[in-house]
């Protein structure tokens, strides 16, 4: 037994003398691995440098508004504090862009609620037609698929030179009216393809609205964090992921 | 064991330990670029501003497009593409979703800007390919050209923007085989199961265009809305996936890289 444990402990002797060399290059090796490893995966500037996330910028505060919604309910900006916002404008009776960006609200709420981030964002959409009131609104969300009663999304309206104050001079949206026949004309050179809706034929408004249709992600302590100038062709991922940074940092 | 034996000792542990500690940073490194490479990264295809980038290489030879008649029923010419960049497209010409939003919104806009530097017809030409073609009477692809695209006027010469036909067996060998582009016909039934699996995704395109061709007998195209951007040596160089959503800017800035890069 005695001798027996001689051996064995001069063996392990022998053994360590021989693989102390290796030994080095391994511990070298594993604290290179979890050094590296812990720089690289480590959200500070290297993390940044290879594609991680940098804070988005503050644009300028978000107008506040008093106005109503679609089921003609007051509504004002200060309910909306600590509540991520996506804003765009719509209206009922366009036959361009709106569907376009009725049909992008749609999917994005589709996409938050898959990240499990509905709960946190508000939809905020503006008319900008006065001669659409709630109920109007309300037959434009239905028609596009969009259910009036959600709690989810704001559709407002209220008088024109409240509307026109937040969306004009707040979000720095440019709308006007035109005559149907220079709607007519100018519609070639807008390059927008003529949309279906029903709401607007059978409204025979008298009037065309010229516009954009931005889409703004405000935070929750009222600042635009990014600003899109067309809704429908920013891809949704960019929007889900800027409303996923802003509500899982608590901005 | 001597002072002057222990130095060298040293010397080669501390050489081991660097040599260990650069190999395990150069493996940390490689690892950590697989996984920034292996994220469906937003942030390598799209900045907060919104406009994407779309990557330009060597995709493969484009297919050539022999049977096909534009849209003024004249045999299409592959030749006359020789030399120029193409901004290929897949329309469906009574369709009433992305069709007309990518001919109008995205490739007449796109026209407005490449002929304000003089390049459409000349360094850059437009080709669709009419991926819904009836069993028999003429396509509407004239029709859907000066009433869709074009607002009652036609938008170009076929010779600039040919709206291709072909029987339906041409089509899909030509776009899924040669242009590696995925569509399919649906009926009304298998239509719906699509949008509801696209609306729980978040990719069903809701809106409706208007179009005076479309027809309800007809069956559904879907697809992915892709754009393919070939070389003026027929090289397929950018692929701009649903092209409903992307602008004329993001678009015309492929062009131009490619336009860059080949000498086109």
């Amino acid at each position: 037994m005695g001798a027996g444990t001689h051996v064995t402990h001069r063996t392990c002797a022998s053994l360590a003398a021989v693989k102390a060399p290796m030994r080095w290059l391994v511990t070298g090796g594993v604290v290179g691995v979890l050094g590296g490893l812990a720089l690289f995966l480590w959200p500070g500037p290297l993390a940044t440098a290879a594609g991680a996330a940098t804070p988005l910028p503050k644009l300028f505060r978000a107008p506040s508004y008093e106005l109503v919604d679609q089921l003609d309910r007051p509504v004002a900006s200060s309910d909306l504090k600590g509540r991520v916002r996506v804003v765009v404008t719509m209206d009922p009776y366009c036959t361009t862009l709106c569907p376009l960006t009725a049909s992008k609200v749609r999917n994005l709420e589709a996409l938050l609620k898959r990240q499990g981030l509905s709960g946190s964002v508000q939809f905020v959409a503006f008319s900008i037609d006065k001669l659409a009131g709630p109920a109007q609104l309300r037959d434009f969300l239905d028609q596009e698929g969009l259910d009036p009663n959600v709690s989810w999304l704001d559709y407002l309206t209220g008088p024109a030179d409240k509307v026109r104050s937040v969306v004009r001079d707040g979000y720095h949206t440019s709308y006007y009216s035109v005559s149907n026949a220079e709607a007519e004309k100018l519609a070639p050179s807008t390059f927008q393809a003529r949309m279906s809706n029903r709401l607007a034929e059978k409204a025979k408004a008298p009037f065309a609205i010229m516009h954009q249709s931005p889409l703004f992600v405000v935070d929750r302590h009222g600042w635009v964090r990014a600003a899109f100038g067309d809704a429908s062709t920013v891809p949704s991922d960019v929007v889900v992921s800027d409303v996923a940074r802003l509500v899982r940092s608590g901005a | 064991m001597s002072r002057s034996d222990g130095a060298p000792v040293r010397t080669a542990t501390v050489a081991r330990l660097i040599v260990g500690l650069l190999v395990g940073l150069a493996l940390a490194f490689g690892l950590s670029l697989l996984v920034h490479r292996g994220t469906p990264a937003v942030a390598a295809t799209a900045a907060s501003s919104g406009t994407p980038t779309f990557p330009i290489g060597d995709l493969g030879p484009a297919p050539k497009l022999s049977g096909f008649t534009d849209q003024q029923g004249k045999p299409f010419d592959p030749s006359s593409l020789a030399g120029k960049v193409q901004v290929v497209s897949f329309l469906d010409p009574r369709g009433t979703r992305v069709s007309p939003v990518i001919a109008v919104n995205t490739l007449m806009a796109l026209k407005a800007d490449l002929q304000g530097t003089k390049q459409f017809g000349k360094r850059v030409a437009f080709v669709s390919i009419d991926v819904n073609p009836r069993p028999d009477g003429p396509e509407p692809t004239a029709a859907f050209m000066k009433q869709v695209v074009g607002y009652g006027k036609v938008p170009a010469p076929a010779g600039d923007w040919p709206f291709l036909s072909a029987p339906w067996d041409t089509v899909a060998q030509v776009v899924r085989q040669g242009y590696g582009v995925p569509f399919q016909r649906l009926d009304a039934k298998a239509f719906a199961a699509y949008a509801t699996r696209q609306e729980a995704d978040g990719t069903f395109f809701y809106a409706r265009a208007w179009n005076p061709l479309a027809s309800k007998d007809a069956p559904t195209v879907v697809g992915n809305g892709e754009i393919v951007i070939v070389g003026p040596k027929g090289r397929i160089r950018a692929r701009i996936p649903r092209a409903y959503q992307v602008s004329n800017v993001a678009v015309e800035n492929v062009v131009s890289r490619v336009l860059a890069r080949t000498g086109g």
